[in-house]
């Protein structure tokens, strides 16, 4: 009890004192031992079996009583202790031979492995990510049982010690994404890093850039696959979200869905969301381009409609779309914060009601109704949750250049915007790939689900290579 | 500037630069110079392409150009540039926009370009890529012509005298401006990309068909007196057009063809730039900014003072100039120095 009375204060004040910081003799066979642990943290049942059993191995004179799987005996260091307590292991400290031995018991406070809500598939595997790493890694292995599957880890962050695993397939991998990888990740320098949108921040090659350049996901399938086409998985503790790195833009209007049915019906709905990405782009901004500029294109019928409709308008076409779209984006975001029960209703309500009185208030056209949820429609069609927001974001540019200058302002818009994806890189690799380099053969792909034969792996420069590596393809 | 192109890119790069120019102007000036007979003259004029284009294949490694020369190909590059600004801008304000004062559009292009060319080389040549899904579309809206088409336009066939078939094939050739950037960027395709005869007649069959399509179509549409107050023919064609789902056809392929000219412009400023392999350095980025301030202001001084016709006979003898006769001297003379060389 002397050690523990002379200990006990200053393993306390090592923690601050917190209120949940267990630190209590220990009834051992030889010696005084002290218990340290978070009693939130730790999993208290397994950790008393644990301890008997390794007091039992002691008093039988084992020579390596305090080795096993979740144990382990080590020379005591103050920083230690104050490591392995905040991960959650229990620590008992035996002060008369100076030992730690640690044991990594924690409790599993997790919620059942089910399907990510933001992304549903029809058929294939349901599983999704939760909040523990070492759950979402085991799913990951039980698709990929290969020793080539390499998992590692690095803290990032020394204040909120914050642990990153990445993985990949050794045999897959570019060795020089990998480095890229490594050597961005060695360079972060944060308070704290709690969500894989904050790393990303720290690892994507244009941050201000609208369009995402790391995949995020929360399907296990989709990770195998990716990891399969040498792409490099990121994990970040406590959060179900993981990044896929390097990603090209047509990777994200692929969906698990696609190879899980026909080969035509894959290729079809594939079409139909690249149809619909342009959809949700442009169809607002050439609808305004047409009304305020070229009405002369609609066959006469349809341009009297559409005339009526128009005049009774007090704003201009670029205002009644604006009015529309954000009332659009309210209903949206309002729905999505409240209960699931209560969001359907806002949905409803926001959609019927508000949808008729707005046009019969003499706000906008109903017309403009019409495009406005055909396109939000559209968008929503698009299975990547980032790309959904990306595009919606990006027809407010694109309505504005139809508004000022028509279709020489979306035409304007639609090179600007392809210039802009072409300069896009993941990881130092060409984002518009197969379009740059362009790649006629593989360009296909983007818009059909070929029958399935082997995984294609990215390119990994945006100029076109010799067939024989360094041979120096390029010209000063 | 550092970057390679494989055999594709490259011929989709000389494509645009070819068709971007010209395509829908140089229709009318060689039926009124052939009459009848001018898709014949034209098919000559391509045969002339291929033994250009297969000359240029043999002998491009001794196209190297000294510093007065790459001023003399930049002045010529700037000068097609300028006029082709100017032309666009024309288009622009008759068929779309009427009121529009000059300098906003003109500003606009200058300003995409501007943008485009402060990007990474492997990004401005493959900008191209943007254009291919739009190519069939302009042909399918042309076809939609097919039943207006009267054939015995086409005839009588062969009346015409020497003095005409000269200025034909000189019309003719003026379509396929943009030819001698085959030498310029030869030179950065990967030496495993072999380019063979057979390679140069599939893209010369290509781009003849495209351009002999819209020549036939415009000698069978019109009546030769038509022509001479049509200036562009294929918008005509296409404005005449009655389909139940669009009004004015021409107003899209206006589109398309003006997206076809903005990245046509894109390229031959960048071709200004790799001659001088300017860097993205302080003194580069001047120097791109200083190209495109010239090629705001110039343009709107032909608009302004009318100089078009002007700049069109330039542009005709300026391409005679710089794809047959210089190339001709600068291969000759670094083949003999080469040789000279090998002897030494």
């Amino acid at each position: 009890m002397e050690a523990y009375n002379k200990l006990a204060p200053y393993i306390k004040t090592l923690f601050h004192d917190s209120a949940d910081l267990i630190v209590r003799p220990l009834n051992w066979p030889e010696g005084e031992a002290i218990l340290c642990q978070y009693s939130v943290l730790a999993n208290q049942r397994a950790v008393n079996e644990q301890i008997d059993t390794l007091s039992q191995k002691f008093q039988e004179g084992h020579s390596n009583w305090g080795d096993s799987s979740s144990s382990t005996l080590e020379v005591f260091h103050a920083a230690k202790l104050v490591e392995y307590v905040s991960k959650g292991e229990t620590v008992i400290l035996f002060t008369e031979t100076n030992l730690l031995l640690r044991i990594n018991l924690t409790s599993n406070t997790n919620r059942s492995v089910m399907e990510p809500d933001s992304e549903h598939i029809i058929q294939g595997a349901h599983d999704g990510f939760v909040e523990n790493m070492d759950i979402n890694i085991a799913l990951i292995r039980k698709r990929l049982s290969i020793p080539d599957l390499v998992v590692k880890k690095m803290i990032i962050s020394q204040s909120s010690n914050s642990p990153i695993t990445y993985m990949y397939i050794e045999s897959k991998v570019s060795k020089v994404t990998l480095d890229e990888i490594e050597y961005r990740l060695r360079k972060i320098e944060t308070e704290y890093l709690f969500s894989s949108g904050q790393l990303a921040d720290f690892l994507e090659d244009t941050v201000w850039s609208p369009f995402p350049q790391l995949m995020t996901t929360e399907r296990p399938d989709k990770v195998a696959t990716n990891l399969m086409e040498g792409r490099v998985v990121l994990m970040v503790d406590n959060t179900p979200t993981v990044l896929l790195g390097p990603v090209t833009f047509g990777s994200y209007f692929q969906s698990p869905d696609d190879f899980n049915g026909r080969v035509l019906v894959g290729t079809f709905y594939r079409l139909l969301r690249i149809v619909s990405f342009l959809t949700a782009i442009f169809l607002p901004a050439f609808y305004i381009a047409v009304v305020s500029f070229h009405y002369e294109v609609l066959p006469y019928e349809l341009s009297k409609t559409v005339k009526i409709a128009v005049n009774e308008i007090p704003y201009r076409p670029f205002i009644e779309a604006m009015i529309l779209e954000i009332t659009i984006e309210l209903i949206r975001e309002a729905s999505i914060r409240l209960p699931s029960p209560i969001g359907q209703t806002i949905g409803i309500v926001g959609g019927l009601v508000i949808g008729d009185a707005i046009v019969s208030a003499g706000l906008v056209s109903n017309v403009m109704v019409i495009v406005v949820a055909l396109t939000a429609i559209s968008s929503f069609v698009i299975p990547s949750i980032e790309m959904n927001t990306t595009i919606r974001l990006l027809r407010y540019p694109f309505m504005l250049a139809a508004s000022v200058l028509g279709f020489f302002g979306i035409v304007i818009g639609t090179i600007v915007l392809f210039i802009h994806l072409i300069n896009l890189r993941s990881f130092n690799q060409p984002y518009f790939y197969p379009i740059v380099p362009f790649r006629p053969r593989v360009f296909k792909n983007i818009f059909m689900r070929l029958p399935y034969t082997e995984p294609h792996n990215q390119a990994t420069s945006f100029s076109p290579k010799e067939p024989v590596e360094e041979s120096g393809d390029t010209k000063e | 500037m550092k970057f390679s192109l494989s055999k594709n890119q490259f011929f989709i790069f000389l494509f645009i630069v070819q068709t971007g120019s010209i395509s829908i102007a140089f229709q009318t000036p060689i039926i009124e110079a052939a009459q009848q007979d001018a898709w014949i003259v034209f098919i000559v004029a391509l045969i002339i392409q291929f033994i250009l284009l297969v000359l240029y294949e043999r002998y491009y490694k001794h196209f190297i150009l000294n510093r007065f020369l790459k001023w003399l190909y930049s002045i010529y590059i700037m000068l097609i540039l300028v006029i082709f600004v100017a032309n666009i801008e024309k288009s622009l304000s008759v068929w779309v926009f009427l009121n529009t004062p000059p300098y906003v559009m003109v500003a606009i292009i200058v300003a995409t370009s501007l943008y485009a060319n402060m990007s990474r080389p492997e990004s401005v040549v493959n900008l191209g890529v943007l254009l291919i899904p739009l190519f069939p579309l302009i042909f399918f809206f042309l076809f939609l012509a097919t039943p207006d088409l009267i054939w015995t336009n086409l005839f009588p066939m062969g009346n015409i005298s020497t003095g005409e078939w000269i200025k034909g094939l000189k019309e003719a050739n003026l379509a396929f401006v943009g030819t001698e950037m085959y030498l310029i960027y030869r030179g950065y395709v990967l030496n495993t990309e072999k380019i063979y005869m057979k390679t140069i007649g599939k893209y010369i069959l290509f781009i003849g068909t495209c351009y002999l399509i819209t020549v036939l179509f415009t000698i069978m549409f019109f009546s030769l007196a038509e022509i001479a107050i049509v200036p562009e023919p294929i918008v005509y064609i296409l404005k005449s057009q009655e389909v139940q789902f669009i009004e004015r056809l021409d107003l899209f392929f206006i589109i398309i063809w003006m997206t076809w000219s903005v990245v046509t412009v894109i390229y031959l400023v960048f071709t200004v730039l790799l001659l001088f392999n300017m860097k993205r350095t302080k003194k580069g980025i001047r120097s791109v900014v200083g190209i495109h301030l010239l090629l705001f202001i110039i343009p709107l001084v032909i608009i302004w003072k009318d100089l078009f016709k002007i700049g069109y006979d330039i542009l005709m003898y300026g391409y005679f100039v710089f794809a047959f006769i210089i190339p001709f001297f600068v291969i000759i003379v670094n083949a003999w120095r080469s040789k000279d060389a090998q002897k030494t």
